[in-house]
């Protein structure tokens, strides 16, 4: 793998606009894993000294303005790269922190991915409920749980006034919010899984 | 309004085949990415922005339907050539065959379109 290509560029001022992009491309690809950003930095860089070699234009500054632009925003074309992987990552390490940064990361990337991820964002918040109501019972017991009035369920989650309804599950609430959360957070990543092959 | 229609269903087909395309041009001989986008433009197809190729070349190597190495040159920086993988060879009879019945139905279509004369 080669790691350490440069472009020599005469101009100081060509050498600015090199670095410049070199710096945005840096930082649109900062969170793969290093070796995967060398081997992408040299192969751009490859690119970039290839278009330049062939190009049409006069000087050795307007031949790398034309590459770059050419080339695109890194930016904008790393986008979907980023994003995949990001999921990759995150269903495969099962870290709740990776998996909000996939879904933030594919929110804005493309109008399917962002409506795709609103929805896993949204269940991703729900997932929240879920242990925001497991601790709920432990400061609001009889505020939270499962509501029957007459025998006849009326309500679930966490009420201000239950009033005269009764809650009926008691402690086996706590299991029922760890199982839920649990397999949200299972089904949540699954469908990531499934949505990335689909695209794929 | 109408050729913005046509402008945007033709930017989709070119999008949607343009792995096909990648895939098909390495089979023939191995590339690498300079090299790769030049063929692809020399088909007509315009890439806006010629950075998409890298994702598109990587996640098809993570489909492990090529493989890259990198080759040094006398001259110049070196340049990663991308190959195809026994696997990208047998997918890619696959999609052949799928575009040569796609393309017979679409043209037996248009054949008939063109023997009731509009």
């Amino acid at each position: 793998m080669e790691t350490d290509s440069t472009i020599e560029i005469e101009s100081i001022e060509g050498r600015k606009v090199l670095d410049q992009y070199l710096r945005s491309f840096d930082t649109a690809v900062r969170t793969l894993p290093q070796s995967m950003r060398q081997e992408l930095r040299a192969e751009i860089i490859s690119h970039i000294s290839e278009s330049m070699a062939l190009s049409d234009k006069e000087t050795e500054f307007d031949r790398l303005l034309d590459a770059l632009e050419r080339l695109g925003n890194p930016e904008k074309y790393m986008s979907p790269m980023i994003a995949d992987y990001q999921v990759e990552f995150a269903t495969s390490t099962f870290k709740p922190l990776d998996l909000l940064r996939a879904i933030g990361r594919n929110i804005g990337a493309g109008i399917l991915r962002t409506v795709v991820y609103s929805i896993f964002f949204i269940l991703y918040l729900t997932l929240f409920a879920f242990v925001f109501l497991f601790f709920a019972k432990i400061f609001a017991p009889g505020n939270t749980g499962v509501f029957y009035y007459n025998n006849e369920f009326r309500a679930i989650g966490m009420l201000s006034d239950p009033g005269k309804y009764t809650e009926k599950l008691g402690l086996l609430w706590y299991p029922l919010m760890i199982v839920s959360s649990v397999a949200e957070y299972f089904l949540i990543t699954l469908l990531m899984k499934v949505t990335r092959k689909r695209r794929n | 309004m109408e050729n913005e229609f046509v402008a945007n269903w033709e930017a989709q087909v070119k999008k949607g085949i343009l792995s096909f395309i990648v895939l098909n041009i390495i089979k023939q001989s191995p590339c690498y990415g300079y090299e790769l986008m030049d063929k692809i433009q020399k088909l007509s197809f315009y890439i806006v922005a010629e950075g998409t190729l890298y994702p598109l070349l990587d996640r098809l190597k993570r489909e492990k339907l090529l493989v890259s190495k990198w080759v040094h040159q006398p001259t110049g920086l070196p340049r990663k050539y991308y190959y195809i993988t026994e696997l990208g060879s047998a997918t890619l009879l696959k999609m052949n065959e799928h575009w040569h019945s796609l393309a017979c139905a679409v043209d037996n279509l248009l054949a008939k379109d063109i023997k009731h004369g509009n």
